[in-house]
């Protein structure tokens, strides 16, 4: 949580089973939830996240490879989070 | 809340993205917006926005086939343009649409306000569709400040002060080169002097560091041994000074029109200019800094940033070759390295049409009344005028030294003189220096020379290319050193370990088609480049017949042209190709200076060979091929032209008064600098590079902790605040130390004198 907001964190991964369980490990307190979306990796990524015992994670599996974009849109179809767009009046100078 | 939406503003192209290369942190409370069910819009206006300043633009854009769009018009008061870079990652517009191939929709775009009136103006931006039609992204309004004009010198007067310096460094690097060219070769001296001379002077600036030495000094010996070469009554006698053959001359005049385009370019945004918004340029300005105030290793108690330059380079195994060149550069100018930066790279991109030519030297031998055509294709390619903008010194030089590598290479293989060899290793031990990246692509090209020639002499161009490597290991031990601990460095960074992150790491997704190697289609990093209606049609027609002309040149080549086309081709080819398999376009973009000029060289030779046969079809199929090439490649050329002209130079040029503010301060003292912007941060960080420079927030002048600092006679280090008054509406955060037209030194708001 970070002023009493939870935070969630999409990995879209492929090909990444020597540096998943790193990534992983290293995810702050702060963060609520972990999505790890496995683009049909054809290493061990998937059985990697599968052996991590952190309650926070959750692994999504694609039966075939989506690319980046489709890693991410399934990683956040997971959540139950509303997304928005940036909001102008708070950033514009 | 999303937090990872800012990656299409100015992002450094190496930022450390951790693993699987994105995170995306959402939250429960999302944020209401006005843009959200818009298919375009701005989200941060920013800048400098005063006279003299600019204004920066960032929105997203899409259109209903996916992103980016075509294009995005950014204006100010509908009549003067700004240059907007497109494919920025958004994953916040992926995620609200639900549309994975948005993730690219980003934008952002520079309007400089150079002569600008003060006082409310218009920012307009507009997207395009690919079918044309416009998408409105609206309109903001500015408040430009006044702000008296910096006294500037004419235009002209830059031009030819940047021309002399252009000229100062060929000359130097071809006195380096000459000597060894004439005792080592055949050929034109005139074009195979520099390249050596490029490649010697990186091998003494590397043994010269290792003692000690600036650049500059290092490469006073092998100058020395040049001229006494030159004087030698061996090498007097093959060598006299002679007008080159009318197909060198013709391509001495293709890279001097190179040059003089480039410095026009270049010098209408004023002396000493920079282009390009990553942050390349600013580290090797400060390498070659360092090394010209404090030597190449410069001593521990060196103060500021600067002074610490060249330990954090060796320690993060940065290749200093174009650090290097800059130091002798600036040294030898008495100016500072970004003063030259510019130079280098028009130098570097000077080199490289040379080289076609050097090469055609050789490949065109049955053709010598078209020997300049490479020259002239590479000079006019979009490609090369765009990298003199986008900050790779280090793949020009590169390119440069290869195509000198493969002249000689094929010496080499047909030479009956043994000499052949050194000046293949000379170049071999350079590209340790200068770009030990691109390493496999020369061991590529020398596997297929074995291929050419005849087999009896197999054996000995191998025992040949053996003495070549041993002999460049010998000349260079330092730089192998420092090259493969560099390569080391790289392929452990985090943020290229991934396909994903890979992607990322370079800001876009966009791999050029070949075309734009090719010339007919201009070159752009982040998306494809608007065609129009007659370039559209022109365009298939011309990749048409490169492809018939080039199959049709290829049936008629003998076996030994076959491979020498093959010995141009594949290296940069099989480059591109694992850039593209790895998903890596940043990797692929530093290719494309190099492919220029060898496609130019191979396809002469393969269009040449077609015009030279029977058949009036024939030849008229390679005549229009040419031609073709030719036509499309000028406005393409003029389209990069263009946006360079229209962009923003990458370092405010208020930041020159900032070496006298600091100097009002004692050398011990911290400067805190607001600058949110990467590549800014460091630019301010250069030019106030006598001091320890960190950051603060001008919103909640919130200080950054300490870390260890050189003690005053306190025993406190004192803190500055650098505000830039063109932002500060009201008063400063403290007292005024000492100000220039844009800059205010103040004395920490909180208490000067921190712990």
């Amino acid at each position: 949580m970070i002023q009493g907001k939870t935070v969630a964190v999409v990995i879209p991964a492929y090909r990444v089973e020597k540096e998943i369980a790193g990534v992983v490990g290293a995810m702050p307190e702060f963060v609520d939830r972990i999505i790890v979306v496995d683009d049909a990796s054809p290493d061990r990524t998937a059985e990697i996240v599968g052996g991590i015992s952190d309650p926070r994670l959750q692994l999504i599996r694609h039966p075939r490879n989506q690319g980046v974009g489709g890693a991410m849109a399934t990683g956040f179809g997971g959540t139950d989070f509303t997304i928005r767009l940036w909001d102008i009046s708070k950033i514009e100078h | 809340m999303i937090r990872k939406t800012s990656a299409n503003s100015r992002r450094p192209r190496r930022i450390a993205i951790p693993l699987a290369g994105l995170l995306a942190l959402v939250g429960q409370a999302a944020i209401a917006s006005a843009a959200e069910d818009r298919s375009c819009a701005v989200n941060v206006v920013n800048g400098v926005l005063a006279v003299g300043g600019f204004v920066e633009v960032t929105g997203f854009a899409v259109e209903p086939g996916g992103a980016p769009v075509s294009k995005v018009q950014l204006t100010l008061d509908r009549s003067r343009s700004g240059e907007v870079s497109l494919a920025g990652l958004r994953p916040d517009v992926l995620a609200h649409f639900n549309r994975p191939d948005f993730l690219w929709s980003g934008w952002s775009g520079r309007i400089s306000l150079e002569k600008v009136t003060p006082g409310r103006h218009t920012v307009e931006m507009t997207a395009y569709s690919h079918s044309g039609e416009a998408i409105p992204c609206g309109t903001r309004e500015i408040q430009v400040l006044a702000a008296a004009s910096p006294p500037e010198r004419p235009a002209r007067v830059i031009a030819l002060e940047m021309l002399g310096r252009l000229a100062l460094f060929l000359a130097g690097i071809s006195i380096l080169g000459l000597g060894p060219a004439v005792a080592t070769g055949r050929g034109p001296m005139s074009l195979r002097a520099p390249f050596l001379g490029l490649a010697i002077f990186a091998i003494a600036a590397e043994a010269g560091a290792g003692l000690g030495l600036r650049p500059l000094v290092s490469a006073l010996f092998p100058a020395a041994v040049s001229v006494l070469l030159l004087a030698l009554p061996g090498t007097r006698r093959r060598w006299k000074p002679r007008r080159p053959a009318a197909g060198t001359l013709a391509t001495l005049i293709c890279a001097g029109l190179f040059a003089v385009v480039g410095t026009v370019v270049l010098s209408s945004h004023g002396e000493g200019v920079v282009l390009g918004d990553i942050d390349d340029a600013v580290r090797e300005c400060s390498m070659a800094d360092s090394m010209n105030r404090y030597g190449p290793t410069a001593p521990a108690d060196a103060p500021g940033y600067v002074g610490g330059m060249m330990r954090e380079a060796r320690r993060a195994g940065l290749r200093p070759g174009g650090s290097y060149l800059l130091s002798a550069l600036a040294q030898a100018s008495g100016v500072r390295a970004h003063a030259v930066h510019s130079v280098a790279a028009l130098g570097a991109g000077v080199l490289v049409v040379l080289g076609a030519g050097l090469l055609a030297y050789r490949a065109l031998r049955r053709f010598p009344r078209f020997r300049w055509l490479p020259a002239a294709l590479a000079a006019v390619n979009s490609i090369l005028y765009a990298t003199l903008a986008n900050q790779h010194l280090g793949s020009l030089l590169f390119a440069a030294l290869f195509l000198g590598f493969a002249f000689h290479l094929l010496e080499l293989a047909r030479s009956r003189s043994a000499l052949a060899v050194v000046p293949v290793a000379i170049l071999a031990a350079a590209a340790w220096t200068d770009y030990p990246e691109g390493i496999a692509t020369w061991a590529v090209a020398g596997v297929l020379l074995l291929f050419i020639g005849a087999t009896a002499r197999r054996r000995r161009t191998i025992l040949r290319l053996a003495a070549a490597a041993v002999l460049s290991a010998a000349l260079n031990p330092i730089g192998l050193a420092n090259g493969l601990r560099s390569l080391s460095k790289i392929s452990g960074q985090s943020a290229l370990a991934t396909p994903y992150a890979r992607e990322i790491v370079g800001d876009t997704h966009y791999f050029p088609s070949l075309n734009v190697v090719a010339g007919t289609i201009a070159y752009r990093e982040d998306a494809p480049a608007p065609l129009g209606r007659v370039r559209s049609i022109l365009v298939p027609i011309g990749s048409l017949l490169i492809v018939a002309v080039s199959l049709l040149g290829w049936w008629k080549l003998p076996r030994r042209e076959k491979w020498l086309v093959a010995l141009l081709v594949l290296p940069v080819a099989i480059s591109l190709a694992v850039n593209l398999r790895l998903h890596f376009p940043y990797g692929y973009a530093k290719y494309l200076p190099l492919a220029v000029p060898l496609w130019a060289v191979a396809f002469s030779l393969l269009a040449l060979r077609v015009a030279a046969g029977p058949g009036m079809a024939t030849h008229g199929l390679a005549v229009l091929s040419l031609l073709l090439v030719a036509v499309l490649s000028l406005p393409a050329a003029r389209h990069v032209v263009t946006r360079i002209l229209r962009t923003v130079p990458a370092y405010d040029p208020g930041y020159r008064a900032l070496p006298a503010l600091a100097a009002t301060v004692d050398r011990t003292a911290i400067l805190s600098v607001d600058e949110p912007v990467r590549a800014r941060l460091e630019w301010m960080k250069y030019f106030l590079g006598d001091n320890r420079v960190d950051t603060y927030s001008s919103e909640t002048l919130k200080q950054p902790t300490l870390t260890a600092a050189p003690a005053t006679t306190d025993g406190k280090p004192r803190r500055f605040l650098v505000v830039d008054r063109r932002k500060t509406s009201g008063g400063l955060p403290g007292a005024t130390v000492a100000a220039s037209r844009d800059f205010a030194l103040v004395s920490d708001g909180s208490g000067a004198v921190r712990p």
